[in-house]
């Protein structure tokens, strides 16, 4: 754009300030209308009233809440519809206490006055989010191992402060409150919001039955992201009726709801046991939908030592997230909770969580992504060591592992994350007869997982997901590295964290580093003649217990690119056996990315591959081709013993039947 | 790389585009990377780009960016259509699930330009009418106002101000909430 260069905002047209103002918080785009003329009523057609506020731990006067009330009305007051985009966000140097008292107290609460606000009740998009800086060091602290929300979370506790049916909204997005459903939502399954296409709650505290009336009436909500929410399942009373509270006089009734029911004998007991806040109710803007009571019955009580069991139907979901998510217990001694989703129309998944039992009824024929992510559960860790459970819970594990993956047999792309990869092994025919499935779609798998050098049994996992994975094209493995268990439970860090990061880990760098170091203090390392005669270049084992002699339908036809990060400790690690293993027995092989450790160092694990994937007395299934050290990529060839000649003529096999080997790249 | 998919590679690489930006320099992108701009896309579908698509409001150096976006994004927008549709294995197999953070990466390291480029991105994504551009530059200019009086954005951005000081008071006795 000629003679737009300079530094100048007045360049743009009108549309496109308005769309820059549609992101500006709220007292800033206010204040542009003294700019200049041009500029004047400008912010007000911006579409989006984004109403920030920073609350300071010595200014939570009534006065300064009032002034934030009054300047958020004036503000939604000026905006001109359509009003798209509604946000809140309080923020604070204080604690969460300072948030919750800012938006709880006056008469009517700040929330209550803004979020039934006429404008906040007609937006597209409706996003609040409450944070304080102890919130976030939780969030982002990064020594603090991931773990599911264990009590209720969000500082704002209200009732009802959405609205109850929007015929606009298409983005709920809520971080830091909880118990914002309870009271609003009708008891008729009917499309309240006909448009609600995504969900989104992070650190929320929300009751099963709200979530799902929710999920009732929003019959187009497609993504659902719920992290580190606590599901909350006590009802509040139990009753299956459905009645108004008493209405302020003057209060308009909006049509789309069901009619009063009788009040039963028992309600002002009732109400005395679950009041209402007092300050929530009286004022209450004409427009806001009367506030009604839903309950709905308890869930059966537990049977037995039966755990809890959190039941979600999400009829519209494609895209769910679950991750960190908590349940409130039905019972203080149960262990662990049960999970139920009904998602006909599901294609991605992701879960963050422990193993726990786990069931989707009705799963779609054609999944697309599915990402399982096993945390270690620090709780049990004991029961590793313990000689009399130890086999007990090593059965348990295995099968929560495998009952809950294979709920998913009919994705294509599957990660699973698992604390210990030697945990998900099942060994033995009859083991694996009871444990396995089959995931015949599965065209990419990627595995990851803590791996110790002295377990054989990792690689009877792989060889168990093999077998599971008939068509796999693309497979990625990370082997983590933990010291052996004994040592393991000592360190109170690694114990929590079994699998670090190896991009991150200060500690694999440095050995890298080292390692790399030896390697090229020798002399004649980078000659690739004799790149063997270090620790690194030496020939490995080349037996996998558990996995060599075994045939796997995806080696034989259709695994074509081969991950593998380790990291790289002795020349006879599984991760070199496995470079190997695939190389000699993956038949349409075309591709291998290696990672041993640092991305920058991968010199030092291609000075000895050569070695790795071709044994010197010729019994290997592979011989090299070609190397490009510039882009340290090697070409292997699968025909050893035909001469050099014969494959470059043979046009079929050459293509066929040679792989390269990359450094991985991430 | 020779990865599994090269057949849907070569299929793609026939529908090459050809960009032209103001100053005449020639931009071969995939029709995939291209049809992230809803201008261009309707240009394909009437099937008036062959001999190349001039862009008279684009200079050389604010296209290449452009294209630079463009391209990240449409492989992730491959991904997205690959969840959602049936797909091919090509497509699929490309998609890294650490992309999108990547992506996130990427957007953060593209805005690092100087305010005379931004503008330029902003102007480029509105005429070519590439929504994820635009709303990502927006929002840095938006974000650069934050916590910010008048009389320093006035000067941040060499605004002119022509209000007579009787008609600033008025509006600011208007808004008086806004500078509370």
């Amino acid at each position: 754009m000629d003679g737009v260069g300079e530094d100048n905002l007045s360049a743009l047209s009108d549309d496109l300030l308005r769309r820059i103002l549609h992101f500006v918080p709220f007292k800033e785009a206010s204040s542009t209308s003294v700019l200049s003329r041009r500029w004047r009523s400008l912010w007000r057609s911006s579409g989006a009233v984004n109403l920030d506020v920073r609350i300071r731990q010595g200014r939570l006067g009534g006065s300064h809440r009032d002034a934030f009330v009054r300047a958020a009305e004036a503000a939604l007051a000026a905006a001109e519809p359509p009003v798209t985009r509604f946000t809140l966000r309080v923020d604070t140097d204080g604690d969460e206490s300072v948030i919750e008292q800012f938006l709880h107290s006056g008469c009517p609460g700040v929330a209550t006055a803004l979020f039934s606000h006429p404008v906040a009740l007609c937006a597209e998009e409706f996003r609040i989010a409450a944070a304080s800086p102890s919130r976030r060091e939780v969030l982002c602290y990064p020594e603090v191992p991931e773990s599911e929300i264990k009590q209720p979370v969000g500082v704002y506790y209200c009732f009802g402060f959405l609205p109850s049916s929007s015929k606009t909204l298409r983005v709920l997005d809520i971080t830091n409150f909880r118990d914002f459903f309870t009271f609003t939502l009708p008891s008729t399954p009917a499309a309240f919001f006909p448009r609600l296409a995504t969900l989104r709650l992070l650190m929320c505290s929300v009751h099963t039955w709200e979530l799902q009336a929710l999920f009732d009436a929003a019959p187009e909500l497609a993504t659902v992201h719920l992290e580190s929410v606590f599901f909350r399942v006590c009802p509040l009373v139990r009753a299956p009726r459905t009645y108004y509270v008493p209405q302020p006089p003057g209060m308009r009734m909006p049509l789309p709801f069901p009619p009063a029911m009788p009040l039963p004998p028992n309600f002002n007991a009732l109400i005395r046991l679950f009041p209402p806040a007092p300050q929530l109710l009286p004022p209450v803007r004409p427009l806001l939908p009367p506030p009604f009571f839903h309950y709905q019955p308890p869930p059966p009580p537990p049977q037995g030592s039966q755990a809890a069991r959190l039941r979600l139907r999400c009829p519209a979901a494609t895209d769910l997230v679950l991750e960190l998510c908590g349940f409130e217990k039905q019972q203080s001694d149960s262990d662990g909770w049960a999970m139920e989703i009904d998602a006909p129309r599901l294609r991605s998944f992701r879960y963050k969580g422990l193993a726990r039992r786990f069931l989707l009824t009705s799963p779609a024929p054609d999944m697309a992504r599915v990402d399982l992510h096993f945390l270690h559960d620090a709780s049990k860790h004991f029961l590793r060591f313990d000689t009399k459970c130890k086999d007990e819970y090593k059965h348990e594990m295995q099968a929560l592992f495998w009952k809950f993956v294979r709920n998913f047999a009919c994705a294509r792309d599957l990660k699973l994350s698992v604390p210990y990869l030697k945990d998900i092994a099942a060994v033995g025919k009859a083991r694996q007869a009871e444990l396995l499935c089959a995931f015949p779609n599965v065209v990419r798998l990627e595995l990851e997982g803590a791996h110790s050098l002295k377990s054989t049994t990792t690689a009877v996992a792989i060889a168990n997901l093999l077998h599971c994975c008939p068509v796999v094209r693309d497979l990625r493995l990370n082997l983590k590295s933990v010291p052996s268990d004994s040592n393991m439970y000592s360190g109170r860090h690694q114990h929590q964290r079994p699998a670090p990061d190896n991009s991150r880990s200060g500690d694999d760098y440095s050995k890298s580093v080292g390692r790399f170091m030896r390697l090229s203090s020798k002399p004649a390392t980078f000659k690739d003649d004799d790149s063997g005669e270090g620790k690194y270049g030496e020939v490995p084992a080349a037996d996998i217990p558990g996995l060599s002699g075994c045939s796997f339908a995806c080696l034989q036809s259709s695994l074509r690119r081969v991950s593998l990060r380790f990291r790289l400790d002795t020349p006879s690690c599984l991760g070199v056996r496995l470079l190997k293993f695939f190389a000699d027995n993956a038949m349409v092989l075309e591709e291998m990315h290696v990672d041993t450790g640092n991305r920058r160092l991968h010199e030092h694990m291609n000075l000895s591959l050569e070695r790795w994937i071709i044994a010197p007395d010729g019994s290997s299934g592979a011989c090299l081709k070609r190397k490009n050290l510039t882009d340290s990529s090697w070409e292997f060839s699968k025909f050893p013993r035909l001469s050099e000649d014969s494959i470059t003529t043979d046009l079929t096999r050459s293509t066929t039947g040679s792989f390269t080997v990359l450094p991985l790249q991430r | 790389m020779a990865s599994a998919g090269s057949g849907d590679e070569k299929a793609a690489a026939a529908a090459m585009i050809t960009l032209i930006s103001s100053d005449n320099e020639k931009f071969e992108v995939t029709e995939a990377t291209a049809t992230l701009s809803q201008t261009i896309r309707h240009m394909i579908e009437d099937g008036c780009t062959d001999g190349g698509v001039p862009l008279p409001n684009v200079t050389s150096k604010i296209l290449a960016r452009v294209i630079e976006y463009c391209k990240k994004h449409a492989t992730a927008a491959a991904g997205e259509e690959g969840s959602s549709s049936s797909f091919s294995d090509a497509a699929f197999l490309e998609v890294d699930r650490a992309f999108l953070e990547e992506l996130e990466e990427f957007d953060d390291a593209f805005l690092e330009v100087d305010r005379a480029t931004l503008f330029d991105l902003i102007l480029a994504a509105n005429y070519l009418d590439i929504k994820g551009l635009l709303n990502l530059t927006c929002q840095k200019v938006a974000d650069s106002v934050k916590g910010k009086t008048p009389e320093q954005i006035r000067e941040m951005y060499n605004i002119v101000n022509d209000l007579t000081p009787e008609e600033e008071a008025e509006i600011r006795r208007e808004t008086q909430w806004a500078f509370e």
